[in-house]
């Protein structure tokens, strides 16, 4: 018989942290509209865009 | 006539700065009792705080789970062989056609999950948005009081039965019957009318009777006559530089009003200052309608002087000299002005009534000949099929019935006994009916009155088709299984016909587009191919119709037969139709809780009256009569007490009351709210219904509605009352803020602006003016934010994207769609009568409505305000719990469970948009143990599931003690991001298009990402007549709004 077990804590808390850790694939053509962080990233200042970077650690992002 | 220019002001409290008003605005919350917590207080509250769920009924014990509806709640049944064009999750949009009596639109049904929830205009059609009735189209489906089942019996003895079991006590009826009468509304679907002539086929002595519930009759008999054509012309608004309306309200509800609106707003956007030119539009009519308030000119008359009006413009025009009882100068002097205008735009113009006086309508049709605008701006090569009933017809089968020689009578979505009461004479005569057989949606009076009820389906899961237009084809398709047993009223009329459709009614529907509709066109080989387009588009248009129409018409006999003013002082009264029509609509909450645009009340139709100006600085209305305030209208010997509004350019010496209310039967929403005038509107002697009443009385005050509401004076915003200590003038709602004295007397209020940006407004020959003008108000006001000690965070916003939105004042003509569409779209409560007379509407979009210009005739703007999304918010630092706070791409967030009710948010927001859940509307709070049992009702509102079903599920529903307001419909925008980063490009400002942009017809709203150069907004933020309102506060808002223009011509006004 199969049992379920829950892996992950699937709180509020596990989510932010992933999406402070986890890079976008900033190469998909729709980030081209954050100029700034592609100047940045071309100048060297900046290594990796995570998704709290692009606003996704803000309530309403999930939170509607 | 002489009459100060004052500004902008919003009602008669704010013009003679009624104290009680002041106070009021002086206070963002008015007082409620502290009940809530108290146990007793809420027993006492409960039949009156609950009163509009009593209302409503949605939830009233019979709410139980019908057979059918069956939404699995301990049982979650996993799609193991997932059906191909469900995805959970993402909404599957259908086209449609909605349908309701004469109005129609073309629709996109949003459905998630295998149920619609929004419902979107089609813009196929050449024009997306939709109106505020389409919108609100989507809760009737899921109406509680819907007929679940066929149904035999009458009153008491009425019970539920099966269609086998109807079907062969109906048929063994009309088998017996000598004559049959079906009554209908205007029928202008194929399919429809062949079921129809099906029908007629196996019962000869069948007649079939169209009847419209508000009347067009002297219109279409006057086109039959004159143009050989029973339809309505198309009228080209848009190719019109001169329109004179005879009480015709073609933007509120009149014919085709969302196209026209579309048409008319066309013709008058102003995107420059050099060469600018637009429209004029000459209103003639007594009461304001929402036409007129849109109208550059507005030429007062009484209602009887309607007749003299026309015929007075006929002789203008063309130059005769037929004979016109009696009009009031000033009418007569902008006829003139009017006529000029008129000879010097021919084929360029457009004259229409909206009378319901055929030798009216035929000088009318004279009048367009003579201009030339046959063909051109008035066109019968794509006639207006939705209204073609005929006053005649009903009259004579009101006649009949009472002569006793009617034996069957089938009333088929339709409620004669409603809004044909014709004096009395429809009751008496459908008692000597034999057999009664209504197929009807829900209980209404006509149906009450039934023997047998066809429960019907509501049109979103319905087959069918229609041509509303000449040359242009719709199609009808279900987008959910019909939830209870209900069947189409074809398929009912197919059943008693004893004709075999096969599985679906569908086969019906294309078996007719196969063999009419498939040969108009080319392009598609094989029918199916053609039926698969067509059903994916909606829409399918075969073009206008070939040829030519000539008037020919009795000029001079139709002279005679027009309306003969009534002399003498008495009041006459006006019967008009305002937003909520003429019963179709009454039972749905969304549609009762929008706001009139005019006189901004809800929950019931008020009688306007005229407030008179002195002459010198004060209004004065009649019998001194006050907003609420309750009289006794005497018409026609009948007193009804109503109450009453003051209205800004109400024709001194009449009223106004809107049809649709009062009804008897009818769901608890409908039931006993507002009066019913259908009782006063007779049929005159040449047989056609008259929406005027000569000599009422009004009497003086009797009583006060205490709950009465009108929205215009709740959220108020730059109200302004002089300060007794200094003797300035200060905003009265701001009167809380410190007082500012250094001992040496007081200074006056700190910081307090009373100059107001709040709404701008032109002409059109003095734009540029006005617009420097602006440009220096704007410049002074940027001139002090620069000053703002913090720097922004500009280079943030810069970064991805910055939402932004622009609403263009002279788009916007005051309907509302775009409310009802925010109340769909994101789950806002319905709060009902008694919570929005205490102020506690829920609407996080409303419509302000302003008057300016001349006290006794003003202009109006209509002012969609919603959340501005400050960049510089006041409401998110007062936060304590920081439950509100800016997003990095510009949005205001609101955080709902953060939120523990402060409402010093709501406070500090200038423009007061935020809206606080006073009470648990929504019985979001899942603990049954907190919700009081009211009236022994188990399921509250809100929690029974049928209701639930139009909930969109993309969006929390908010439980008491949170604040909401307006996000910028959030979940589209990360939707419509979502979509771009899958398909690995650049967002498009058409990826994202908010609720009520998308209901906008005329596209007065439009919202984008102002970091995108090419997109939408960016265009529309480059006009120059754009303004921030309030922009001297600093707030930052995101929202512009472009200057409100009209073309008034001034000279009448000297």
């Amino acid at each position: 018989m199969e049992v379920v077990q829950q892996m992950s804590p699937l709180s509020m808390g596990w989510c932010i942290n992933c999406h402070r850790q986890t890079e976008v694939n900033f190469n998909d053509t729709y980030y081209s509209a954050y100029e700034d962080y592609h100047k940045e990233m071309k100048d060297g200042d900046r290594t990796k865009v995570t998704v709290e970077d692009i606003g996704g650690l803000e309530c309403q992002k999930c939170h509607y | 006539m002489k009459g100060k220019d004052q500004g902008v002001w919003i009602g008669e409290k704010d013009l003679t700065n009624d104290p009680g008003f002041i106070e009021i605005s002086q206070q963002e919350f008015a007082s409620m009792p502290e009940a809530l917590g108290n146990a007793e207080a809420v027993e006492q509250l409960g039949g009156t705080r609950r009163d509009f769920l009593k209302m409503l009924g949605f939830g009233v014990g019979a709410a139980t789970i019908a057979a059918g509806c069956d939404i699995p709640v301990k049982r979650a049944i996993p799609y193991v062989v997932k059906p191909d064009t469900i995805v959970p999750g993402v909404a599957s949009y259908y086209a449609t056609t909605f349908v309701e009596g004469g109005d129609y639109a073309s629709v996109l049904v949003k459905t998630r999950e295998g149920r619609p929830i929004k419902i979107e205009g089609n813009d196929l059609v050449g024009y997306g948005g939709t109106s505020a009735r389409a919108q609100a189209s989507v809760l009737n489906l899921y109406d509680t009081a819907r007929f679940r089942s066929p149904q035999i019996g009458k009153d008491a003895d009425r019970a539920e039965t099966s269609w086998a079991d109807l079907d062969e006590k109906a048929m063994s009826v009309l088998a017996s019957s000598t004559s049959i009468k079906l009554v209908t509304s205007s029928i202008y679907s194929p399919s429809t009318t062949r079921a129809i002539e099906a029908f007629k086929t196996k019962y000869p002595s069948t007649q079939h009777i169209q009847y419209d519930s508000v009347s067009y009759a002297g219109l279409l008999d006057a086109n039959e006559e004159n143009f050989g054509m029973r339809a309505m012309p198309a009228y080209k608004f848009d190719k019109a530089e001169v329109v004179v309306s005879f009480d015709a309200d073609f933007l509120g509800s009149w014919g085709d009003s969302t196209k026209y609106s579309v048409d008319f707003i066309n013709n008058r956007k102003i995107d420059k200052v050099d060469g600018a030119k637009m429209s004029r539009l000459y209103q003639v009519e007594s009461h304001m309608s929402l036409t007129g308030s849109n109208a550059d000119n507005r030429i007062l008359i009484k209602p009887s002087e309607q007749g003299a009006a026309i015929v007075t413009l006929y002789n203008m025009v063309t130059g005769s000299s037929l004979s016109a009882a009696s009009l009031n100068q000033e009418a007569k002097t902008a006829l003139q002005a009017a006529a000029q205008e008129l000879k010097a735009a021919r084929g360029k113009s457009i004259v229409v009534s909206g009378t319901n006086n055929k030798g009216e309508q035929v000088l009318v049709n004279a009048v367009n000949d003579y201009l030339g605008n046959l063909g051109n701006t008035v066109d019968f090569s794509e006639a207006l099929m939705t209204r073609q009933g005929s006053d005649k017809e009903i009259s004579s089968l009101v006649n009949e019935m009472n002569s006793g020689s009617v034996d069957t009578v089938i009333f088929m979505q339709v409620n004669p006994a409603y809004d044909f009461k014709s004096n009395g004479k429809f009751a008496s005569g459908l008692e000597k009916v034999k057999n009664k057989l209504s197929i009807s949606y829900s209980n209404d009076e006509t149906t009450d009155q039934s023997d047998m009820v066809a429960a019907v389906s509501h049109y979103l899961e319905s087959w069918g088709d229609a041509q509303p237009v000449k040359g242009m084809y719709t199609l009808m398709q279900p987008t959910i299984n019909t939830i209870f047993d209900t069947r189409q009223a074809g398929e009912t009329l197919l059943a008693w016909a004893g004709v075999d459709f096969g599985d679906s009614y569908m086969n019906f529907v294309q078996q007719g587009w196969k063999e009419d509709v498939f040969e108009l066109q080319s392009l598609f080989g094989g029918f199916q191919r053609f039926w698969e387009s067509a059903l994916h588009d909606g829409i399918f248009k075969s073009g206008k119709i070939a040829g030519s129409v000539s008037f020919s018409g009795d000029t001079a006999s139709a002279a005679g037969q027009v309306t003969k003013t009534v002399s003498g002082d008495g009041i006459e009264l006006k019967i008009y139709e305002g937003h909520l029509g003429n019963g179709a609509y009454t039972n749905n909450p969304w549609l009762m809780e929008m706001p009139d645009p005019i006189t901004r009340t809800v929950w019931g139709n008020h009688l306007a009256i005229p407030v008179d100006f002195d002459g010198v600085s004060t209004m004065i209305s009649m019998n001194d009569l006050k907003d609420g305030d309750l009289v006794d209208l005497t018409v026609n010997g009948e007193t009804i007490t109503v109450p009453v509004v003051q209205q800004f350019g109400q024709a001194p010496g009449t009223a106004a009351l809107a049809l649709g209310y009062g009804r008897e039967v009818g769901g608890l929403c409908a039931k006993g709210v507002g009066v019913d005038m259908n009782k006063s509107v007779s049929v005159n002697k040449l047989g056609y219904r008259t929406y005027s009443v000569p000599n009422v009385e009004i009497s003086a005050k009797v009583g006060e509605d205490k709950e009465f509401a009108s929205v215009q004076y709740h959220h108020t915003y730059g109200v302004k009352d002089t300060d007794e200590a200094t003797g300035e003038m200060i905003n009265a709602d701001e009167a809380a803020l410190v007082s500012f004295s250094y001992g040496l007397g007081s200074q006056g209020f700190q910081g307090a602006l009373t100059d107001r940006s709040v709404m701008y407004y032109s002409s059109l020959e003095g734009l540029k003016d006005s617009v420097e003008h602006l440009n220096d108000k704007r410049a002074h006001a940027q001139h002090l934010n620069d000053q703002q000690i913090y720097g922004g965070h500009d280079k943030m916003y810069k970064n991805g994207h910055h939402w932004g939105m622009h609403v263009d004042l002279n788009s916007c003509t005051g309907c509302a769609a775009c409310t009802v569409a925010c109340m769909a779209e994101n789950n806002v409560p319905v709060v009902g009568k008694r919570e929005v007379s205490r102020h506690h509407e829920m609407t996080w979009l409303r419509i302000d409505r302003y008057y300016y210009g001349k006290l006794e005739n003003p202009n109006t703007v209509y002012q969609p305000m919603m959340c501005q999304h400050c960049d510089n918010a006041p409401c998110e630092n007062v936060c304590p719990v920081n439950a509100t706070n800016h997003s990095s791409e510009g949005l205001n967030q609101m955080t709902y469970n953060r939120c523990v009710g402060t409402r010093y948010c709501a406070n500090n927001c200038p423009y007061k948009v935020r809206r606080f859940n006073w009470l648990d509307y929504t019985t979001a709070d899942i603990f049954p143990g907190n919700q009081p049992t009211i009236n022994n009702e188990e399921i509250p509102f809100g929690a029974d599931n049928l209701t639930r079903m139009v909930l969109n599920p993309d969006v929390t529903v908010r439980s008491r003690g949170v604040i909401e307001k307006c996000s910028f419909c959030v979940q589209r925008i990360q939707e419509g991001k979502l979509t771009a980063k899958k398909e690995e490009r650049m967002l498009r400002d058409s990826d994202v298009k908010t609720a009520c942009q998308t209901a906008c017809p005329t596209g007065a709203i439009t919202f984008g990402d102002m970091n995108n150069k090419n997109g939408n907004l960016s265009h529309k933020l480059e006009n120059p007549l754009n303004f921030i309102v309030l922009e001297e506060v600093n707030v930052r808002s995101s929202v512009q709004y472009s200057m409100r223009v009209n073309n008034r011509n001034e000279k009448l006004d000297a």
